[in-house]
């Protein structure tokens, strides 16, 4: 029924009552009134019409209930779709984070491996660094440096025994040539004087010779004489004879200084022969030294070119060295992308999350805290679900509240 | 790179069976020497008959063993040389550093 007519009627119907009561109060209760007559009329019929709205409305009530169990019913069905929902979204979504779960373990373990390789890289060029240094000091001890004020394990440097092998080559070839050169000097002046004295003696033999001769002939001439003289040139005869064996002992002499000349020519040529011989070997002699210090130069050569060799070995090892921090500089590099790789995950789970309304909802640069059911139980019901289930529930309990404010008018009275 | 050890009174003979001409050989080499270090051997003799070379790759880990082995109190030796590698050890005079040893 409509609200506002059933105010007036009840109003009505209470002036009724009211005017009854006030005519039997006046006129007494000993007579009745017409008024009094006329309001328990009032009074009746109100009552009648009450006890036909109290029918009415116990009508209305069960139809209520009626459409109570009917909401009922739809709210039960809604729950359920919602659940359904609630599973369907909490299977998606459940889906979604442990895909980025893996992702994340996938960059996770990448990561590690990289640092691994990295402090890996990083021990071996420390190693390979401290072995480097250690050869680079032995080859340098070795080939040039002396320990100074100590003898080192290697003792004199190979640069100093070289130096000191060429200056002991070059001091045997200077004493070989000083020796060499006084020996020639000696000879020499020997010669002169063995040259000067043959000639001496060959003028002097041809002097003789010429004496011998000219004696000989003087002899012949006093024979002659004698022999002329007769008797009276014995004596002259015998002189001449003596003279003549004079001269033929002169020639003899003569012979035999030039004998001796000869002799002293061939010991001149000897001496000569073996000074040439000496001279001979002595070149020979200087040859072996020059040899020997072109050999000792050579080797040194090679020492220099064997120093450079190890150098350039070292300059290797540091190089190798040098490569191995580019690879540890790579793999910081892929360290970098990785963790942009994370930061991008961690955002988009991040995002995720924040579909969820209600919790905790996550910062963009904090990991978002996706539940505890989530990473140790894939099928616990998602928390945020419930509540917005929990919500709806209640809002459509409270728009079937509000639908029942109409049909309460019906039995509300002051 | 091949090599070999022999263990003989207390002596280590190493012998070298791949010339040392370059880094790969280089690393093998005093890899070998490395792990006798560390083992403890104090006196090594180096058989390098079986090779023809050797360069500056062999000659650095030689000389920096050697001062390892003499700090430790050991020494290093070589086994009668020959050929080339003989006359790279003369040229050197490493001939007068390590001591030969007959094997």
């Amino acid at each position: 029924m409509d609200s506002k007519p059933v105010v007036y009627i009840n109003a009505l119907l209470a002036a009724g009552l009211v005017a009854a009561l006030v005519g039997l109060t006046v006129g007494g209760w000993g007579r009745v009134p017409l008024s009094a007559i006329g309001g328990l009329a009032v009074s009746a019929l109100w009552i009648s019409a009450l006890l036909l709205s109290l029918r009415r409305s116990g009508r209305s009530a069960r139809e209520l209930g009626r459409q109570v169990d009917d909401l009922r019913l739809k709210l039960e069905k809604s729950d359920e779709k919602l659940k359904m929902a609630d599973r369907e979204a909490n299977v998606f979504y459940r889906g979604e984070i442990e895909e980025a779960l893996l992702d994340l373990r996938a960059i996770r373990d990448k990561t590690e491996s990289a640092v691994m390789n990295v402090v890996t890289l990083l021990q071996g060029i420390v190693q390979k660094s401290k072995e480097g240094s250690e050869e680079a000091d032995a080859v340098v001890e070795y080939f040039m440096r002396e320990k100074i004020g100590s003898v080192g394990v290697f003792g004199a440097s190979l640069v100093a025994n070289l130096m000191s092998s060429n200056e002991g080559a070059i001091k045997s070839t200077g004493d070989v040539f000083v020796q060499l050169s006084r020996f020639n000097e000696e000879l020499l002046t020997q010669l002169a004087a063995v040259i000067e004295r043959v000639m001496g003696i060959n003028d002097f033999v041809k002097q003789i010779e010429k004496i011998a001769l000219q004696t000989r002939i003087l002899s012949l001439n006093a024979a002659l004489e004698a022999a002329r003289a007769g008797t009276r040139g014995k004596g002259f005869s015998v002189v001449a004879g003596e003279v003549r064996v004079l001269a033929e002992r002169s020639n003899d002499a003569a012979l035999h200084i030039k004998s001796t000349a000869e002799e002293s020519s061939r010991i001149v040529s000897a001496l000569e022969g073996k000074m040439r011989a000496r001279v001979t070997k002595d070149v020979e002699d200087m040859k072996a030294a020059e040899g020997n210090l072109l050999n000792t130069f050579n080797k040194f050569k090679i020492s220099l070119a064997s120093v450079s060799e190890a150098i350039e070995v070292l300059t290797q090892n540091y190089q190798n060295i040098s490569l191995d921090i580019s690879k540890a500089t790579v793999s910081l590099q892929f360290q970098d992308l990785t963790s942009q790789q994370l930061e991008k995950v961690i955002e988009r789970l991040g995002r995720l999350n924040n579909h969820f309304p209600g919790g905790d909802r996550a910062a963009p640069d904090e990991t978002p805290d996706l539940g505890p059911g989530l990473s140790s139980d894939i099928g616990a019901p998602n928390k945020n679900l419930r509540i917005l289930n929990d919500s709806s529930n209640k809002r459509l309990q409270t728009a079937a509240a509000g639908e029942d404010d109409a049909s309460d008018a019906d039995v509300t009275f002051f | 790179m091949n090599n070999s050890t022999e263990k003989r009174g207390n002596k280590t003979i190493l012998r070298v069976h791949d010339d040392i001409v370059d880094l790969k050989s280089g690393e093998a080499f005093k890899t070998a020497l490395a792990e006798l270090f560390d083992r403890g051997e104090k006196d090594v003799v180096l058989d390098f008959n079986g090779i023809r070379r050797i360069n500056s790759h062999g000659i650095g880990k030689i000389l920096m063993f050697y001062k390892r082995f003499q700090g430790n109190g050991g020494n290093l030796y070589v086994a009668p040389l020959s050929g080339a590698v003989k006359e790279t050890f003369e040229t050197l005079m490493l001939d007068k550093l390590l001591k030969e040893c007959k094997v």
